[in-house]
C-alpha cells in the first residue's frame, strides 16, 4: 500500500507540474518589458550565423519615422514575421528587399566610397546583435523633441505626424506603384467579450494611411461576419491585432487605447 | 492531488516578520549601485501612493514587480526613463549630482520623519503600513494621479470573484475588481500574473502566493501583506 | 598603315556601331522582358486602394488577370520575380476577400 501511495502522489505531483507549465506561461509573475529603443528591433538570422557573420538585427523605430508601413511590407514584399521572407546577400545586391533602399542611394549601402578613396564596409551596421556598435543614429537623441507616450518606443508617433515632425514618405521611385487616392473605410466597433469591458472602436483612417488595405486583408484580418469570434488571447498569440500590436506598435496591455467606447 | 495537499499542509505557514509600518513598502534597488561604488537607492512606497497610483509607475513608466527586476541606469534616468520620467528637475528633484544622497543613501528607513505626520491623516488598518489605503482613496483623502500621460479615469470593471480554497476547512477567497481597479490597469495584473484563458489560473495556492507569485507580486511587501487573512478570507473563523 | 582619312572613317563607324548598340541593348536584356509584366502588375495592383468602389465583375475579372498574371511571372526568370508574386498574391487576395464580403452581404455593392 506504502509503495502505492508514493507513486500516486509522484505521479499527482508530475501532473501538476506539467499541468503549470502548459497552461501558465509565466506563471504568476510579470514579463519582462523591452525599453523604448530596444521595442519593435527584431532580429533575422536565417542565414547569418551559418555564415559566420552576427545576426542582423532591424531597427523599426528608425525606419517607420521616415516610411509607412505599406512601402516595406506590400511594395518591398517583406514578411509579417521576422524570419518569414528569407533574405539573402544576393537579394540584398540584386536591389531586393534591404537592397531596395540600402544601395548607397536611398539609404546607406553595403560598401561606401570615402573622399580618401578608400572603401568602408557597413556590415556592423546592420550585422549587429551581440556586437557592441557605434551607431550613427541614437535612438534618445532621436526622440529628444517628439511627442512622447506611454508603451512601445514612447514616442506618439501619430502626433509626431500631425505635429510635422516626421514626413513619411509612401513611395519608393521604381519600385512602389502609382497609386490612386485611398477611400478610407469606416470605423468598426468591435464589442468585447468580456461583459463590463467598453467595447473597441477601431479606427480604418488610423491604419489605412500607414498600411493600405492589402497589408492586413485578407493576411491579418481575413474573418468575415458570423467567423469565430476572437479573444484577447488570440491577440497575445500575436494573430489579428496582435500581428503588429505587441511587436512594433503599441502593445495589447494598453487597455484603454483600444476599449474606448463607454459601457451603457 | 488531495495527497500532495496533505503533505504540504503538515507545514505551517512560516510568514517572516513584518518591518515596522514606516518601513514596510520600502525597498533598497542596487541592481547596479554597489558595483559603480555608490549607494543603493531607497524607494519608498508609502511617499509616492499618495501622489501616484500603482498603474502611473508599473504600467505607464515600466516599472518591474521585483526588486531589481527592472533595468535602470543612469543614462536611462537622464534620458526620462523610469525614475527620470518625473525626478527632471521640473515635476521634482532631478537626477543631479546634489540630489544624490536623497536617493543614493543605502538607509531603507529614510523619510521616517514624514511618515508619522503622514499616518495621523489616514485610515488606519491593522498591518503593512498600519494605513488603509483603499479607504483613503476613496473617500478623496488621497488623490493620487491615474495617468500622467492623459486624462484617463479607472475603467468602470468590477467583477467580483470568489476563488474556492485548496485545504477544506478553509473558507473562500473573495477577490473585488472593483477595490483593485483604481489603482491598477488591466495589464498590471493580465495576462501575465493571472492568466486570461478561461479557468487556467487555478494555482495561486498559498505556496505561490507566499512565493511572490500571483497575489503575492504585491500583497507581501507593498499593499496589505497576507498577515491579514480576513481581509481576503472574509468568512474565516 | 591607315590614312588619316581610313581613321576617321573607322572612328564614324564605331562611333554609329555602339549608338545602335546602346539603343537596341535594353531588349537583349533579361529586365526587357519584364518590362510588360511589370506594366501588367502596376495596371492590375493600382486597382486595390479603389476595390472598394469597383463593381463586383471588374474584381472577379482583376483576380483572373492577376492569376494568369502570376503564371508569367513565375515562368520568367527575372531576379526579381519572388518579390513580385508575393505582391501581385496579396492584391489578387484583397480582391477574392472583397467579392467574399460582397457575396455575404457585409459590403455593398458600390452604387454605379
Amino acid at each position: 500500500m506504502k509503495a502505492r501511495h508514493i507513486l500516486y502522489l509522484a505521479v499527482s505531483l508530475l501532473i501538476c507540474f506539467l499541468f503549470s507549465l502548459v497552461y501558465a506561461d509565466t506563471f504568476g509573475t510579470k514579463k519582462k518589458r523591452p525599453k523604448p529603443d530596444e521595442f519593435g528591433n527584431i532580429v533575422l538570422n536565417n542565414f547569418s550565423e551559418k555564415k559566420s557573420i552576427a545576426p542582423v538585427v532591424f531597427k523599426h523605430w528608425l525606419h517607420r519615422s521616415k516610411y509607412t508601413c505599406r512601402v516595406c511590407h506590400v511594395d518591398i514584399g517583406f514578411a509579417m514575421k521576422a524570419g518569414e521572407t528569407g533574405i539573402t546577400e544576393n537579394d540584398n545586391k540584386n536591389g531586393l528587399y534591404c537592397g531596395s533602399c540600402h544601395n548607397g542611394k536611398e539609404a546607406f549601402g553595403a560598401e561606401e566610397k570615402q573622399f580618401s578613396g578608400d572603401t568602408r564596409k557597413n556590415c556592423d551596421r546592420c550585422h549587429s546583435s551581440g556586437k557592441k556598435v557605434e551607431f550613427k543614429y541614437d535612438f534618445y537623441t532621436f526622440r529628444k523633441g517628439l511627442p512622447l507616450e506611454r508603451f512601445g518606443n514612447g514616442i506618439d508617433w501619430i502626433k509626431a505626424e500631425d505635429q510635422k515632425l516626421l514626413t513619411l514618405k509612401d513611395q519608393i521611385e521604381g519600385i512602389s506603384i502609382k497609386r490612386k487616392k485611398l477611400t478610407n473605410p469606416k470605423e468598426e466597433m468591435l464589442s468585447a467579450k468580456v461583459p463590463g469591458m467598453p467595447n473597441i472602436i477601431f479606427s480604418h483612417n488610423k491604419h489605412a494611411v500607414w498600411n493600405g488595405c492589402e497589408l492586413c486583408h485578407p493576411e491579418v484580418f481575413g474573418v468575415k461576419k458570423g467567423d469565430t469570434v476572437y479573444s484577447m488571447q488570440d491577440l497575445f498569440n500575436g494573430k489579428y491585432c496582435g500581428a503588429c500590436h505587441g511587436s512594433v506598435a503599441f502593445p495589447n496591455d494598453d487597455c484603454q487605447r483600444c476599449h474606448t467606447e463607454a459601457v451603457s | 492531488m488531495l495527497l500532495s495537499d496533505t503533505v504540504f499542509g503538515m507545514l505551517k505557514f512560516d510568514l517572516w516578520p513584518l518591518p515596522p509600518p514606516e518601513e514596510y513598502g520600502n525597498i533598497l534597488i542596487d541592481r547596479t549601485s554597489s558595483k559603480h561604488n555608490v549607494k543603493p537607492v531607497t524607494f519608498s512606497h508609502w511617499m509616492h501612493r499618495t501622489k501616484y497610483t500603482c498603474r502611473v509607475c508599473h504600467f505607464e513608466l515600466a516599472f518591474a514587480f521585483n526588486t531589481n527586476a527592472t533595468e535602470i541606469t543612469e543614462e536611462d534616468n537622464k534620458n526620462g526613463l523610469f525614475c527620470g520620467a518625473c525626478h527632471n528637475g521640473n515635476i521634482v528633484f532631478g537626477h543631479t549630482r546634489e540630489n544624490c544622497e536623497k536617493c543614493h543613501n543605502g538607509d531603507i528607513s529614510y523619510g521616517r520623519e514624514k511618515f508619522t505626520e503622514l499616518k495621523e491623516k489616514l485610515p488606519k488598518a491593522p498591518y503593512g503600513n498600519e494605513i488603509d489605503w483603499s479607504e483613503a482613496l476613496q473617500k478623496g483623502t488621497i488623490k493620487p494621479k491615474y495617468s500622467i500621460y492623459k486624462d484617463e479615469k479607472p475603467l468602470d470593471f468590477n467583477k467580483l470573484l470568489e476563488l474556492r480554497a485548496e485545504w477544506s476547512g478553509i473558507s473562500p477567497a473573495v477577490f473585488p475588481h472593483a477595490a483593485h481597479v483604481p489603482w491598477l490597469d488591466c495589464a498590471n495584473c493580465h495576462p501575465d500574473i493571472f492568466n486570461i484563458k478561461k479557468k487556467t489560473t487555478k494555482h495561486f495556492e498559498m505556496k505561490y502566493i507566499l512565493d511572490k507569485k500571483f497575489c503575492g507580486a504585491c500583497h507581501l511587501s507593498t499593499a496589505f501583506p497576507i498577515d491579514d487573512c480576513r481581509r481576503c478570507h472574509p468568512k474565516m473563523r | 598603315m591607315p590614312s588619316q582619312d581610313e581613321v576617321s572613317e573607322m572612328k564614324k563607324r564605331s562611333t554609329g556601331l555602339i549608338i545602335l548598340l546602346l539603343l537596341f541593348m535594353p531588349y537583349f536584356s533579361p529586365f526587357a522582358s519584364a518590362q510588360s509584366w511589370i506594366e501588367d502588375f502596376d495596371n492590375i495592383c493600382a486597382q486595390a486602394e479603389v476595390a472598394d468602389s469597383l463593381p463586383t465583375a471588374k474584381l472577379k475579372e482583376l483576380a483572373l488577370e492577376s492569376d494568369k498574371l502570376l503564371g508569367v511571372i513565375e515562368a520568367s526568370d527575372d531576379p526579381r520575380k519572388k518579390v513580385y508574386i508575393f505582391r501581385l498574391k496579396k492584391c489578387r487576395n484583397f480582391f477574392v476577400y472583397i467579392t467574399g464580403l460582397r457575396e455575404t452581404k457585409e459590403r455593398p455593392e458600390p452604387r454605379q
